[in-house]
């Protein structure tokens, strides 16, 4: 599920959408994200879907932002493990990394143990491991075949700290089997997780 | 409201590979049925000496064959840290612990061990050690570190943990840089309280820092072996079902 107010791939561009699109666009469009691509125009133009009706034409008016997808060109939110890995995945192939949750937990990571190009992963088997000084955490992967690593962790492990949903990404995987990613968590349902932990835990974190 | 128990095993001096092979146990076993244990607490005095390293190294090659060639033993390990020494004279604390059960995360984790060993150093009646922030993670009397720790998570279980030097032989530290931190000292508590220091004298002050920290119950594996201060614990286990 998409938050109203969040930053939306548009091809390679990026655009904020603002909270007063909210009453434009009901939840429907975005349940429907499998299957709809959203506009391109609006990467030129993104007030063009206040301007323009999305019922025009048959719902697919030049305002629309959901446009229905006949490619495979599928755009992804990340979704979530509950070993706060996340995951977003563009043909079925996408980057794996750990959650702001995560970075948070572990404190600034000195060294990242990545798997070679080329490993095949289980659900049940750790991939690498990262080190926050003293303490070594495991990572498990949330599926499949290891395509890239990313290099730049190597020289500067503490990106996955300081940008833990983009530069400091960690490995990049394929899926065997996309529908394994309907057992993962969206955003809200992963936030909803951590509040869960942390009043389990009681304690601050 | 009932503490976690944590099962002790009080194990006497072990090699170093007697002690992973155990923890390796207690892991599967953890990891295989999570949630149904707090975990346990593996504590030994080291048989030999051994140097080990950690994920990110610490020994090159041509240190592991020096190290070798005095007689001890070099292992790699899967901790964090770097190299470190381990031997007689040393207490080798290893919880494997189910964090989730205790309400813990991996850096308060490693915190608590900090504060288990300045704990322990107060009872002993050293009141300046303390902890310092990272690199210097450890215990430390001044600029000399009385004790080291390296720990792993994996599914929320811990393994490795902490080595507080009681009587160890610290020459054997100047083999290496220790945790690679250049123009640190190390030291022991026999060195600091000027009398030998035995690693069975430290434990049960140890233990009591433990529950303390941990916030957390004691159970012996094996009540036949308990010794009087802890089968009043069991009994009290006993008496709260």
């Amino acid at each position: 599920m998409v938050a109203y107010g969040s930053k939306i791939r548009i091809g390679d561009m990026q655009r904020v959408y603002h909270s007063s699109l909210a009453p434009v666009w009901p939840d429907v469009a975005i349940q429907s994200r499998n299957t709809f691509q959203l506009n391109p125009d609006l990467a030129q133009n993104p007030t063009q879907c206040l301007e323009s009706s999305a019922v025009e034409h048959g719902g697919c008016g030049s305002g629309t932002i959901w446009k229905p997808c006949t490619g495979s060109t599928l755009l992804s939110v990340p979704k979530f493990t509950d070993k706060h890995d996340w995951i977003t995945t563009e043909n079925g192939i996408g980057p794996v990394g750990i959650s702001n949750f995560a970075q948070e937990a572990l404190g600034d990571v000195v060294y990242c143990s990545l798997p070679e190009v080329g490993t095949k992963l289980n659900k049940q088997d750790e991939f690498g491991a990262l080190e926050s000084v003293k303490a070594v955490s495991e990572l498990y992967p949330p599926l499949s075949e290891v395509t890239e690593i990313n290099e730049a962790l190597a020289e500067n492990p503490g990106l996955v700290n300081k940008s833990c949903y983009e530069n400091g990404w960690l490995i990049k995987i394929t899926l065997n089997n996309p529908s394994e990613l309907g057992e993962l968590m969206s955003e809200k349902a992963y936030e909803k997780y951590i509040k869960s932990i942390r009043s389990e835990n009681g304690t601050p974190k | 409201m009932r503490l976690p128990a944590v099962r002790l095993v009080r194990l006497s001096r072990i090699p170093y590979t007697e002690l992973l092979a155990l923890q390796e146990r207690w892991l599967r076993r953890l990891q295989a049925e999570p949630g149904t244990e707090a975990g346990a607490l593996l504590l030994c005095e080291p048989a030999g000496p051994v140097y080990t390293s950690g994920l990110r190294g610490g020994l090159t090659p041509e240190e592991t064959a020096r190290l070798q060639a005095l007689g001890a033993e070099v292992r790699t390990t899967g901790r964090g840290g770097l190299a470190t020494f381990h031997g007689p004279g040393q207490l080798l604390c290893h919880p494997v612990l189910d964090l989730r059960r205790l309400g813990l995360r991996l850096r308060t984790h490693v915190a608590a061990l900090e504060a288990c060993a300045v704990r322990l150093c107060e009872f002993q009646g050293l009141s300046g050690a303390c902890a310092r922030p990272p690199p210097y993670t450890g215990v430390w009397l001044g600029e000399r570190k009385v004790c080291a720790i390296g720990v792993r998570c994996g599914r929320h279980i811990t393994s490795h943990g902490l080595a507080l030097n009681c009587s160890t032989d610290l020459v054997w530290f100047d083999h290496i840089v220790p945790c690679g931190l250049v123009g640190t000292g190390v030291t022991s508590l026999s060195e600091e309280l000027q009398r030998h220091v035995t690693v069975d004298e430290v434990i049960p002050p140890f233990l009591e820092a433990f529950k303390e920290t941990y916030k957390c119950t004691l159970i012996s594996e094996d009540s036949s072996n308990c010794s009087c201060y802890h089968s009043w614990e069991v009994l009290l286990e006993k008496h709260q079902d």
